[in-house]
């Protein structure tokens, strides 16, 4: 509300809408429903994106750039923990640190994935 | 009554103590309208200084920096929160925002962005509170903020700052700008007495001796300094040297004023319109317990919300008046070891 009042255009927020909570699955604790809306009903222009795809982010944070009149909500829909199997839409690891040996998988899963 | 070796007083305000008029009849004025006054001012000599208000603009008197300033105002409706949140973003681009709300919707409403948007990052955002303690009165128990300088003290890093009278108030809101990181300020709703001369020596962090006296220390803060001095009056025409002590920065606490009132006088006081967890009755507990033990006894508000209405009824309802003080000190005397 407010930064639509002072037409903050320069204002970019970006949702990382990956769809989990410390407890569980976001639609099982508190439904947020029609994310899009509620932004749109609060004076802010939406875009939605996949937030796994670069092209998509370069695109959608160069248009919020170039936005006038009101601030931009961008809307990033993504797999919390994308790149590691064990982390992948498990909501366990929202408020978990991995151990050294956990952390060592992971970090081997995402040096293989950037090398291939 | 005794010649009283008042020191900073106003004229008027000792002659005032001295018919026992000073809460009834001596002009006040409430210091959330002194500090209104005092941005307005600040203002004019600091451009980076900008207020942002949370729909009691008006109640505060914060209409006036709006009316001068408009582009540097931002009222943000009933969203503390947000408010709060802005006002640091606001504070790491170089300005020096004032937020202005009630002192129950500062400290608890938006506690979490005032601990971990301002002050765990040490921005520079200054924090003015009207109605604190239970001065709300008439408001009721739900616009009474009487937790807000035992929540403010808690948290780290933080400088907490309740002055006692109009002229003190001013002075507050400029140190408070001069005053590298956060500040939390704490006005009344109600008048309180014009008490302080030109001289004053005001800073923050610095408790002031307002009253010489050997038997006994009242330490008092805010709106309860007034209480405190015509306690002493009372005690004085029962044979009593009551020093008074005006301890308007309940963090950085002025050790050393208050351990030298500890070690000349033998017995203290505190005077607070707060609940009793945490606030001054509580640091100065902290203070001598662990430096230089001395009879001790605190007057604030017990273990309850209050009832609405008029705040001079609430003190004496709640056992906070001159009277219930003076009794207090009376106390600690009778426990001094000769």
């Amino acid at each position: 509300m407010a930064a639509s009042k002072w037409r903050l255009a320069t204002l970019t927020a970006i949702v990382d809408r990956n769809r989990l909570q410390n407890d569980t699955c976001v639609k099982d604790v508190m439904p947020v429903g029609p994310l899009a809306d509620k932004w749109r009903a609060f004076g802010w222009q939406v875009m939605d994106i996949d937030g796994h795809a670069m092209d998509e982010v370069v695109r959608a944070l160069e248009a919020a750039r170039a936005a006038r009149g009101a601030p931009v909500c961008i809307i990033a829909h993504t797999v919390k923990g994308k790149g590691v199997s064990y982390m992948e839409d498990v909501a366990e690891w929202h408020g978990r640190a991995p151990c050294a040996e956990e952390a060592e998988r992971a970090l081997g899963e995402l040096r293989e994935a950037v090398c291939d | 009554m005794t010649d009283a070796p008042y020191l900073y007083l106003l004229p008027g305000a000792v002659e005032h103590l001295r018919a026992g008029t000073l809460l009834t009849a001596a002009p006040g004025q409430a210091t959330r309208y002194a500090y209104a006054e005092a941005i307005v001012a600040l203002g004019r000599r600091h451009p980076d200084v900008v207020v942002l208000d949370a729909d009691v603009a008006k109640s505060i008197g914060t209409t006036a920096f709006a009316a001068a300033f408009p582009e540097r105002s931002f009222n943000f409706g009933i969203a503390e929160q947000n408010m709060v949140a802005a006002a640091a973003g606001m504070a790491t681009t170089g300005l020096i925002p004032f937020v202005s709300s009630y002192a129950v919707f500062l400290t608890m409403r938006a506690l979490d962005q005032v601990r971990n948007s301002v002050h765990y990052p040490r921005l520079n955002v200054k924090f003015a509170s009207s109605h604190g303690g239970i001065t709300a009165g008439p408001d009721g128990p739900t616009h009474q903020g009487q937790e807000d300088l035992n929540l403010m003290r808690a948290i780290a890093g933080s400088t907490v700052v309740a002055p006692a009278d109009p002229a003190t108030t001013q002075r507050a809101t400029w140190a408070a700008a001069e005053w590298p990181g956060p500040v939390y300020l704490s006005f009344t709703r109600d008048p309180v007495p014009h008490l302080f001369a030109p001289d004053y020596p005001f800073a923050i962090g610095k408790a002031v001796v307002i009253r010489e006296g050997s038997d006994a220390t009242i330490v008092a803060i805010r709106d309860m300094v007034a209480q405190a001095l015509v306690a002493a009056e009372l005690l004085a025409a029962r044979g009593l040297s009551v020093r008074v002590i005006d301890c308007h920065t309940l963090k950085p606490l002025d050790e050393t004023t208050l351990l030298q009132a500890a070690r000349e006088t033998g017995a203290l006081v505190t005077a607070e319109s707060n609940i009793g967890y945490g606030g001054l009755g509580s640091a100065v507990a902290e203070l001598l317990v662990e430096q230089y033990p001395v009879p001790m006894q605190r007057i604030a508000l017990g273990d309850t919300f209050t009832e609405s209405g008029p705040y001079l009824d609430l003190l004496e309802k709640y056992g906070m008046s001159a009277g219930h003080i003076a009794a207090a000190v009376e106390r600690v005397v009778g426990r001094k070891r000769a």
